[in-house]
């Protein structure tokens, strides 16, 4: 296999988006035809390229800027996992898509977010990984512009935090390299000194924020609403947590050493404790199918942060693990939401209730990913998370009584979502629910299948995938025995969260009420309505201070504007107007001039004689 | 190359650079697009003559023959485009006067 | 490989003008399009390695060479040809006119070829005049009186620059002997401060910067570019005075007159007055072509000024920008040639929201006005850094603030100049307006392709095409 095989997962993608966008609205099925042809080729490229170890590189421009990309194992897993998930997805809006319009945007969109997702897993020069994650910001705006009308609000909100998080990224990038002397990924290996820490929370920036985690997240939930669908499951819930997670594994285990106890990992731990605990709470009382699972998305990022940042071989395997965990069930989750937004029409809590029986597989599908969101055992998202909860409780009991507490409420919240949409009394408009299509279908079951196997076998992704990620020499010495102990605490507060929703169901009304007495307890309530105002925003907090210093500054600006334009345009008018005026238009004045001219010349030739 | 043919050669040369000088003010001062083809003429010869005197002076008179018959070719076509355009001018504006010439100003 | 580049447009000429006129006369734009691609092959050929010898120089003592700056002005010759008989495919009708033109394009083209590969300074002049007077009538072809001032204007001024380029010949034959460049070259090396020899050398510059359409020579540029008609337009502003005027200096102050102090500083300041008289000219105007005629005024005195400043890099960043500037000139000038075909008049307060209607040329001004401009990532961005590196490498710090300032300039002028023509309302009376025709089109999409290709290509470019182009410099 020539290594220059490497391209193809970039430019497969990348052409064929550029096709797409050629092509025609009105020819839909050849759109749809070359998206499900590309995104089939890359995921049966990367998966024969998988297991290969290919470095590549040619010189891009100078000062060490390469096009350098390196296929190894871990960049070849996510590269593995994205093609699958934008091959099912594509397949999904083959169905879901049909009809709306912007579609042969979409479509071009996807495919090119898909090579920049590859070009970026797979670049092992700085500048080059910075290239094609700046790309995935401009498709990302376009995929959420395309929406709704009206969308573009909050394609701009996304940009500016991602932009915003974006240029800390490049700081960081700036940093690392000038302190490692290369911008070779595979070359830089730095101690965590005071110019190091610094250039690695700039990246810890760029990363977390790329995965959603608070405080960077709140584009994610307006997202939701006013994004197309697929959109949803394959960028928030999927891929980013994929890129993201993956520039902080690379970060934090190859770029710099990190070690348990530095003041960094307790940083990581708190952000992440942070962010499960605050996105949950708010995941509780959201009212719209979509928008709860955006929180979730964001509080189930806090997880892997938390492994990551414990620094623990066992959490490093549990974040990673949950990363592709996660991937799984939430678009699992957002596919189902789709299904029902196009049989139901709407995503809104109150309106549906008792569709379960009209829709039995996206039942089935919906409960298999909500139980492996909540960890119940034997699914995927139990084992991931019992790693997490062993780390760590090693590293401090409060972090794992975050956990612990985000679980309840995951499980809580997942409960009311089921119980609200699928079960319960049925109203009228909903009786003539079907099941919605075979494309549509057909991802679902196969992404809960998967979630089944990597939960009852779990050694096989454990082994073959996240284990040597890690390296030899990290694992020696570890012991991965399940700890007793915290799984009966999970069970536990499993149990207990089911039991608090059968009852606040049955207190509330509805199980689409069953987390009021949460969103109406007396401290809880003031801060909930804050938040639905907006209040904690930090995008909208940053626009209303950005607001009030532009007033302040219109001052100054009035005289510095008479000074560029009123001052500089009369004095090139009049520049101008002089020349204009020299230029009479009779050739025997050009002719002088040009004698002139030749006299200044030869006067200034012959100046040293 | 001795010091001495520089001064032979502008010695000879000062009716060419008269010439010259009666050439560019022809050319600049007239309003007549005849006269100022003629001015044109005028400078060619003279420089023509300048080239003869420098093949002259130096005692290479084959190559400044030559380069004086080119030259002279050269002018010919050139005068004659010149002339064709006046022509033309005359048919459109029924004068050659070059003062009426000035309409593309600024 | 490079007596054919001469000789077979002569060939055409002499064939296409046989009694056969009839047959001929429909022939004739074929043979043109033929020649220019056979011209951009025969460069490709020639800068892969097929060497630069001359094989018909056995029958034909022409005396021709050339190296790496030969090439890269052959390259721009052809294309700009092309574009020309695209252009006056579309814009000029009739048989007979078309025939015309299409010799006078082929005089050009031998003239051009010619002086750019001889190595001889009167034969210098001898090109340089053919091709001059190939343009004069290419510019008075139409005979409107407007025209036939912008050609008689050319012809003196052309005149006076012959008069100065003449008398510097016969002062270099009296001083050397001979008027090939090496001879002439190694004569000013050793009278290195021979008053006589530097006025001639003086003088001879001079009559290069009014070909090339230098300040204070340029009397003659915005009449001659603004009331040609449109092919010609191109033709002239694209190809002609760079050649005569831009290559010529750039050959004669890095070989023949090598490197003078004062030579230097002579093509510094007149660099940095054309640049500002230019883009200060160019901001007040009103009429289309006029203002792109004192841009091309503008964006010369980049070339001159890094041939002033003279270090390889400076150089290498002139004869790109010459490359460069050929291509969105050409460019700049076939989309006024659409604009005026289609509308009728280049006057701008006349023009107005014309990109909806002509979608083609919209986006090519768009490419072409940013690449003169200077904007990243287009092909005139990298050559106008180079030239500001090297300003900046070399001490001239003055220089370089003023070339950058001035892409501040030509971004508002030619902005303006978008904004009036192709944005905004469409303007009264031009409802009816459609794209060009595909002559046109087809011509603007292939100088755009090249102007974006060489400015996204220019970091893998840079190493092997652009610095070997020094290896002149010798």
């Amino acid at each position: 296999m020539n290594d220059s095989f490497i391209l193809l997962p970039i430019a497969i993608p990348f052409i064929a988006g550029l096709v797409v966008l050629l092509i025609s609205q009105r020819i839909q099925s050849v759109k749809e035809a070359i998206a499900l042809l590309a995104t089939a080729a890359t995921l049966g490229l990367t998966i024969t390229l998988y297991g290969e170890n290919i470095n590549f590189s040619i010189p891009w421009t100078g000062f060490g800027i390469d096009f350098a990309l390196r296929l190894y194992h871990f960049s070849a897993f996510i590269l593995v996992a994205a093609s699958a998930f934008s091959f099912l997805f594509v397949l999904y809006s083959c169905s879901f898509m049909r009809d709306k319009p912007y579609l042969n945007q979409f479509y071009s969109y996807l495919l090119i977010t898909l090579a920049m997702a590859n070009g970026a897993v797979l670049s092992d020069n700085l500048v080059l990984m910075l290239f094609f994650w700046e790309g995935l910001m401009l498709t990302m705006f376009g995929m959420i512009a395309i929406g709704r009308p009206g969308a573009y609000k909050t394609a701009i909100k996304a940009f500016i935090i991602v932009g915003g998080t974006d240029l800390c990224l490049m700081l960081g990038i700036g940093i690392a390299g000038h302190l490692a002397g290369t911008m070779t990924i595979s070359k830089i290996s730095l101690p965590v000194d005071f110019l190091g820490s610094l250039a690695f929370v700039f990246m810890m920036i760029g990363a977390i924020s790329k995965a959603g985690s608070v405080p960077f997240h709140t584009w994610i939930p307006d997202a939701a609403v006013d994004a197309p669908l697929p959109f949803m499951a394959f960028l928030p819930a999927s891929l980013e947590k994929l890129l993201g997670i993956y520039l902080l594994a690379r970060i934090s285990l190859d770029m710099f050493k990190l070690t348990a106890g530095s003041w960094i990992s307790i940083l990581l731990m708190t952000i992440g404790a942070i962010t499960i605990l605050l996105a949950v709470m708010m995941a509780l009382v959201q009212k719209d199918y979509k928008r709860l699972l955006a929180y979730h998305a964001i509080s189930q990022v806090g997880y892997m942060i938390l492994g990551i940042g414990t620094c623990l071989p066992i959490g490093i395997i549990g974040g990673l693990f949950h990363m592709i965990n996660h991937a799984l069930y939430k678009s699992c989750l957002f596919l189902t939401g789709g299904a029902v937004e196009k049989q139901t029409g709407t995503t809104d809590l109150a309106k549906l209730g008792g569709i379960g029986i009209k829709m039995p597989v996206t039942f089935v599908c919906f409960l298999i990913a909500a139980a492996s969101i909540s960890g119940v055992p034997p699914f995927n998202g139990f084992y991931s998370k019992e790693l997490v909860y062993d780390a760590a409780l090693e590293r401090g009991t409060i972090f794992y009584l975050a956990a612990i507490l985000g679980t309840f409420l995951t499980a809580a919240s997942f409960l009311k979502l089921g119980h609200a949409a699928f079960l319960g009394k049925r109203s009228e408009q909903n009786d003539n629910v079907r099941e919605t299509s075979l494309p549509m279908l057909v991802p679902m079951i196969v992404i809960a299948a998967v979630c089944i196997v990597f939960g009852v076998w779990n050694y096989l992704p454990l082994n073959d995938l996240i284990k040597p990620i890690l390296g030899e020499e990290r694992l020696a010495g570890y012991e991965f025995s399940p700890n007793t102990m915290l799984i009966t605490i999970t069970v536990i507060v499993l149990v207990g969260a089911l039991l608090h929703h059968l009852f606040a169901a049955k207190v509330n009304g509805s199980g689409y009420k069953a987390s009021d007495h949460i969103r109406h307890a007396p401290f809880l309530e003031v801060i909930y309505t804050k938040a639905e105002k907006r209040w904690f925003d930090p995008y909208d907090i940053g626009l209303k201070i950005v607001q009030g210093t532009s007033r302040l500054g219109w001052w100054i600006d009035r005289g510095i504007d008479w000074l560029y334009e009123d001052f500089a345009v009369q004095v090139a008018k009049g520049l101008s107007s002089i020349i204009k005026l020299a230029h009479t238009g009779s050739y025997s004045m050009y002719v002088v001039w040009s004698l002139i001219g030749v006299l200044f010349v030869v006067i200034m030739l012959m100046k040293s004689f | 190359m001795t010091n001495e043919l520089p001064q032979v050669f502008w010695l000879f040369s000062i009716g060419a650079i008269l010439l010259l000088i009666t050439g560019f003010y022809c050319l600049i001062m007239t309003y007549n697009l005849v006269r100022a083809l003629i001015g044109l003429e005028i400078l060619t010869k003279s420089v023509t003559l300048f080239i003869i005197l420098a093949g002259y002076v130096t005692g290479r008179m084959a190559l400044a023959q030559a380069l004086a018959i080119t030259l002279i070719i050269i002018e010919v076509v050139v005068i004659a485009v010149a002339v064709g355009i006046v022509l033309c001018v005359y048919k459109n504006i029924k004068s050659i006067d070059g003062r009426l010439l000035r309409n593309i100003k600024g | 490989m490079l007596s054919p580049l001469l000789l077979l447009p002569l060939l055409a000429i002499m064939i296409l003008n046989l009694p056969i006129r009839s047959l001929t006369q429909k022939l004739s734009v074929w043979v043109g399009v033929g020649l220019s691609l056979w011209q951009i092959v025969a460069v490709i050929l020639l800068a892969t390695g097929r060497g630069c010898t001359d094989t018909w120089g056995k029958f034909f003592t022409l005396g021709l060479s050339c190296d790496n700056l030969t090439l890269v002005l052959l390259m721009s010759i052809g294309i700009v040809t092309l574009t020309t008989i695209l252009v006056g495919w579309q814009t000029i009708g009739g048989d007979k006119q078309r025939f015309g033109f299409m010799n006078l394009v082929f005089v050009a083209m031998i003239g051009m070829n010619g002086t750019v590969m001889l190595t001889d300074l009167f034969s210098l002049y001898i090109f340089i005049e053919v091709t001059a007077v190939a343009s004069f009538i290419l510019i008075a072809y139409q005979r409107d009186t407007n025209a036939l001032e912008g050609a008689f204007k050319y012809i003196i001024l052309s005149a006076t620059a012959t008069v100065m380029m003449l008398l510097s010949i016969s002062i270099m034959l009296l001083v050397v002997g001979d008027t090939s460049f090496a001879a002439v070259g190694s004569a000013v090396k050793q009278s290195q401060g021979n008053p006589l020899v530097m006025f001639a050398v003086g003088i001879f510059i001079c009559g290069l910067l009014i070909k090339g359409g230098v300040v204070p020579f340029h009397g003659w540029l915005p009449a001659a570019y603004s009331a040609a008609p449109a092919a010609a337009s191109v033709l002239l502003a694209g190809i002609a005075t760079k050649t005569s005027g831009i290559y010529a200096l750039i050959r004669l102050t890095t070989s023949v007159f090598a490197n003078n102090e004062s030579v230097n500083s002579v093509l510094l300041l007149a660099g940095t007055i054309s640049i500002l008289v230019g883009a200060f000219a160019a901001i007040g105007q009103s009429d289309f072509k006029k203002m792109l005629a004192y841009s091309s005024i503008s964006q010369v005195g980049y070339i001159i000024l890094a041939l002033g400043c003279g270090t390889n890099l400076a150089i290498i960043g002139a004869v790109f920008h010459l490359f460069n500037h050929s291509i969105f000139k050409s460019l700049l000038f076939v989309n006024s040639a659409a604009v005026e075909t289609q509308s009728g008049t280049t006057d701008m307060n006349k023009l107005g929201g014309l990109g909806t209607k002509m979608p083609v040329t919209n986006a090519t001004s768009l490419i072409a006005f940013l690449s003169t401009a200077g904007v990243p990532p287009l092909a005139g961005f990298w050559s106008k850094l180079i030239i500001v590196i090297a300003l900046w490498q070399n001490g001239l710090h003055t220089y370089a603030t003023i070339a950058v300032l001035a892409s501040v300039l030509t971004l508002a002028y030619l902005l303006l100049m978008q904004r009036r023509v192709f944005f905004g309302k469409v303007a009264d009376g031009l409802a009816n307006v459609k794209e060009a025709g595909w002559g046109i089109t087809v011509a603007a999409s292939i100088l755009a392709t090249i102007t974006v290709g060489v400015g996204v290509l220019f970091p893998w470019m840079f190493n092997s095409v652009l610095m070997p182009i020094s290896s002149f410099l010798k």
